[in-house]
């Protein structure tokens, strides 16, 4: 492992087997998230943005999803080993999940069980990974979360069931309780879009001073460019379960290299240029289905500059300048083109 | 706790409603005298039984002088027995609760446990197995399911007793463990029969019940704490899963007490199942109403207990 | 906004929408939702509104109130310059061929067992005196207006992606050849890059057809890109109302500002004033006192607690409800 990296997930296949087909949701995914760092992960419905990060947390669906191939590396902090996660029993597993590695997801109405006290869900995730503490030092540390979160009067709200509060507000409970064990890693899955746009502003705010606070990695996993541009330092495009970009975040606004990356960003209607009425360029076509993707690379259907090449072969990553990789044979080589 | 009162309240219309459209049903059937009529020797009594029984006056009147006397414990006149009604039920209680508990509790238990373990093992052997048990016990009609038993387990190999007492046997004179063995012995096979048919409803509510709360996003948020799976099945899936079905539990209180008229007839047990048909035979008005009694007062006190219920075991339901 | 009336296509007039909040199973009226509370605006012919706002803004029930698909409590609603909400709901029938609707979400507003075609023929059906030749015809206009092909007639809703879905709709609500459309977050349930595109269908129908757009979303770069002019609610009130540059380059309500200022930018070196609201969105049962807005505000006085403000043109045409606009 890079030593400045705290997880590294290299060349990760994942199958889900339904019954309506095989979907290769990953196809030889990697990237890794540097220490007290966003990483921004950006892509359609599909692309398996969501997928890569429940491998992280070893939480696939099952029996449906399998993972075919690959290694997720976590450098334990505290002791400073690294772990291949895919590798772990998983009794130690449920030590790094939700200890070193926390989650929040995208519906904050429905991520929280209806029958137990907020408070009650936090103590619990306090708790399970610090046995020796008795249940009022947990309350404790509950209450104190909430306050960190911004909670006002965390010592009521510690005993509010989630319906009594707000999208917001369980959001900023979520995070609590997922900080509440001070991961090295948040998994961040569309925290924000469920939440007005106010409402998102205060959340990502809140997540940017917490991860100063607490000395964080983030995985900041997104559908929205504007939400990673302005929150990730390096961000990761995919599309149907490859990582067609990687590049920090200057260069993927500044300079997208890949077809994909460019045409997401022409996709977008902006607020600080373009005029009334304006054609957006885009991006022509649909989303292919997963159950049958098209030969070659994959965004060739769609691409405005395939060639037969992109057709039949799969471009290969390229590293085009250091920390930016692409996968489009728009960029490789001439030699690799025209071989 | 205002609501608690005014809910109550809210049970006096429907317990008078409920009664007064038996009430009214009953009558539309005629009298239990017109019959007498036929026969030339009885005819010239008939008026004089009618005034004597209230049947002179019409329904409505009939009704509020039955609700009064009801009250008062006097619960009229059986025709069929030659007895006062009161004293038929509550000798028919004892025999009927212990098969409805004895029911109840068994289907509610398996059905619930069942529904359970097949959601959390689904498409397993097991599953498959309570799947078909479901379809049968629902599909099966209780008379031919009945006659079955009776055919294999009483006729073809005599492993219970069905009907009367054991002749020699005096309750009167035998202690509560051989009160026991001799109400087991009689009332096992329909008991037994009853559970099966019973459960099929329970194991389907249940596990659907489980199987949609294990999609719930908040047992993924369970899982990315690290709790390990039986905490989260345990902890997280169970209680939310029983919610609907604690309701459902409330709601088969009636069952407790006689609703299972068939098999009581099948089996010859002289509960309060077999007395609402043998009184419906008869056109015994009296012993019926007595019998809808029961039954409505429990349904209504299911229906009471169901909400006080959820507000119980649901935080997001208050009785306010 | 200068207003020559025989522009005007659809006026609204002080629209007031209360839903009653009823307790118990006998219980009364306990309360109102102020969903719409005073909100009055105009559409031009060949005009884009854009409605924006934020949970309990009341954007949603405009657009149903506008349609008379819900009944309003208050108001009028002028299109055309007849009043739709005082007519018998006979004799606005037939008008409502003039007015359609674009849904937010393209998997449930389809009937799944009706073949494509039959969903665009059906308002053909129900107001037209079309022969089954004609409807055909018209079907296959429609299908090539939003660039589908005729042979998609015959297939069904799950047979198309989300942003097809989406065009299906289009289609439909241009069948009748309408007017005027209410479009509710036509693109929100839609990936990025279908977003463009249906964007881009949109613009060029409404020039095309010449068509008035009533266009509810809560994206403010959506809006900007698309409206002539802009409405922004808050908790069933217009704050502010201008066009598109006085929202955008002039606001002057605090939580205009405070919107913009909260819209994520696709780029990482987009610098701007930052106005970060604090707490909750007010629950429109139980709305703030004055300004609804003073209890998030980062710049409220007493006098917002108590006076309710006007909203007062600060500039020809530019509507604000700000005591200090």
């Amino acid at each position: 492992m890079d030593k400045s990296n705290i997880l590294e997930i290299k060349d990760l296949h994942v199958t889900f087997y339904t019954e309506d087909g095989v979907v290769r949701a990953l196809h030889g995914v990697s990237y890794d998230v540097p220490e007290n760092e966003t990483l921004g992960v950006v892509g359609e419905s599909g692309c398996g943005k969501s997928v890569t990060a429940l491998s992280v947390m070893r939480l696939l669906p099952r029996p449906q999803a399998r993972v075919e191939q690959g290694e997720i590396w976590f450098r334990d902090k505290d002791t400073g080993e690294e772990i291949n996660l895919l590798n772990l029993p998983e009794e130690h597993m449920r030590h790094i999940r939700g200890n070193k590695i926390s989650m929040i997801f995208q519906e904050p109405m429905t991520a929280l069980n209806p029958v137990y006290t907020v408070g009650d869900q936090i103590e619990e995730a306090v708790l399970i990974h610090n046995p020796k503490m008795s249940q009022k030092e947990a309350r404790e540390r509950a209450i104190e979360m909430l306050k960190t979160v911004g909670i006002p009067a965390p010592e009521k709200r510690v005993d509010d069931f989630p319906h009594q509060m707000s999208g917001g507000m369980r959001q900023r409970v979520m995070i609590a309780m997922a900080l509440s064990t001070n991961p090295e890693i948040l998994i961040a899955d569309e925290p924000t879009t469920a939440l007005d746009v106010t409402i998102q502003a205060q959340i990502l705010e809140l997540m940017n001073k917490l991860q100063e606070q607490f000395g964080m990695s983030i995985i900041l996993i997104t559908h929205n460019l504007g939400v990673v541009a302005q929150n990730a330092d390096k961000i990761a495009v995919m599309y149907l379960g490859r990582i067609v970009e990687k590049a920090p975040v200057r260069e993927i606004f500044h300079d997208p290299k890949h077809p994909y990356t460019e045409g997401l960003l022409a996709s977008v209607p902006r607020l600080d240029k373009g005029g009334l009425k304006e054609h957006l360029p885009g991006i022509s076509g649909s989303l292919p289905s997963p159950y049958n993707p098209p030969p070659g690379c994959k965004f060739h259907p769609r691409c405005p500059y395939a060639f037969d090449k992109c057709r039949v072969e799969e471009p290969p990553q390229v590293e085009i300048s250091p920390g930016h990789t692409v996968c489009c044979w728009l960029h490789t080589k001439e030699e690799t083109r025209h071989e | 706790m205002n609501y608690l009162i005014k809910r109550i309240l809210e049970l006096i219309p429907t317990f008078l409603i409920a009664t007064l459209i038996a009430f009214i049903l009953f009558s539309l059937v005629g009298d239990p005298f017109e019959g007498m009529r036929q026969d030339p020797r009885l005819a010239s009594q008939v008026e004089r039984l009618k005034r004597i029984y209230g049947y002179d006056k019409d329904p409505v009147t009939r009704y509020f002088l039955w609700l009064y006397n009801f009250f008062k414990g006097e619960w009229g006149y059986s025709i069929m027995a030659k007895r006062p009604v009161f004293n038929v039920v509550v000798e028919r209680i004892p025999v009927s609760l212990a098969m409805g508990v004895a029911n109840t509790v068994l289907s509610t238990l398996f059905g619930i446990l069942l529904g359970i373990y097949s959601a959390l093992h689904l498409y397993s052997t097991a599953d498959y197995a309570a799947t078909a048990l479901v379809f049968f016990g629902m599909s099966m009609p209780s008379f031919f399911f009945g006659v079955l038993g009776l055919f294999f387990f009483v006729i073809s190999w005599p492993l219970f007793n069905v009907g009367l007492m054991t002749p020699g046997f005096h309750p009167e004179m035998a202690n509560l463990l051989e009160k026991t063995i001799e109400y087991g012995r009689h009332l096992m096979l329909p008991i037994l029969l009853l559970t099966v048919l019973g459960m099929g409803g329970f194991v389907r509510y249940a596990r659907s019940s489980m199987l949609e709360v294990l999609n719930m996003d908040y047992i993924r948020t369970a899982r990315a704490k690290g709790l390990p799976e039986n905490v989260v099945v345990r902890k997280h899936a169970l209680r939310n899963a029983l919610i609907p079905i604690v309701t459902l539990l409330a709601l088969t209180l009636p069952g407790v007490l006689g609703s299972a008229p068939i098999t009581e007839t099948i089996f010859s047990i002289n509960g309060l199942g077999k007395l609402f048909i043998d009184a419906l035979g008869a056109n015994d008005q009296m012993t019926l109403m007595a019998n809808l009694v029961i039954s409505i007062v429990l349904v209504i006190f299911g229906n009471l207990l169901a909400d006080i219920l959820y507000t119980v075991v649901d935080p997001r339901v208050s009785l306010e | 906004m200068s207003d020559n009336n025989s522009d005007v296509l659809l006026e609204v007039n002080d629209l007031v929408k209360w839903f009653p909040i009823k307790r118990g199973f006998f219980g009364g009226v306990q309360g109102n939702v102020k969903a719409v509370d005073g909100v009055s605006f105009k559409i031009k012919k060949g005009e884009i509104l854009g409605l924006v706002g934020e949970t309990g803004s009341g954007k949603t029930t405009i657009g149903r109130l506008v349609l008379r698909l819900i009944p309003h409590t208050k108001g009028q609603v002028l299109f055309d310059g007849i009043d739709i909400t005082a007519m018998d709901y006979s004799k606005f029938r037939p008008m409502k061929k003039d007015m359609q609707i674009i849904f937010q979400d393209p998997y449930s507003s389809l009937n799944p067992r009706m073949t494509i075609g039959e969903i665009i023929a059906e308002p053909l059906i129900v107001h037209t005196k079309m022969s089954t030749k004609e409807r055909e015809k018209r079907v296959y206009e429609l299908l090539e207006l939003v660039t589908l092909r005729p042979e998609h007639a015959r297939r069904y809703p799950h047979e198309f992606s989300g942003g097809q879905r989406q065009r299906i709709g289009i289609a439909r609500a241009l069948a009748l050849k309408p007017r005027f459309i209410v479009a509710d977050e036509p693109i929100s349930a839609l990936d990025v890059s279908i977003q463009a595109q249906i964007t881009n269908l949109l613009i060029d129908l409404q020039g095309r057809l010449g068509l008035s757009f009533l266009f509810i979303a809560h994206d403010l770069s959506v809006i900007k890109h698309m409206c002539d002019s802009v409405l922004v609610l808050y908790l069933g009130k217009v704050m502010e109302y201008g066009t598109n540059a006085d929202i955008f380059q002039q606001s002057r309500h605090p939580y205009t500002q405070a919107l913009l200022s909260a819209v994520p930018v696709p780029d990482p070196d987009y610098k701007r004033d930052r106005i970060l609201l604090q707490g909750e969105i007010p629950s429109p049962i139980d709305p703030p006192s004055g300004c609804v807005f003073h209890t998030r505000c980062p710049y409220a006085t007493d006098k917002c607690k108590t006076d309710v403000p006007e909203l007062r043109e600060v500039a020809p045409g530019h509507l604000v409800a700000c005591h200090y606009a």
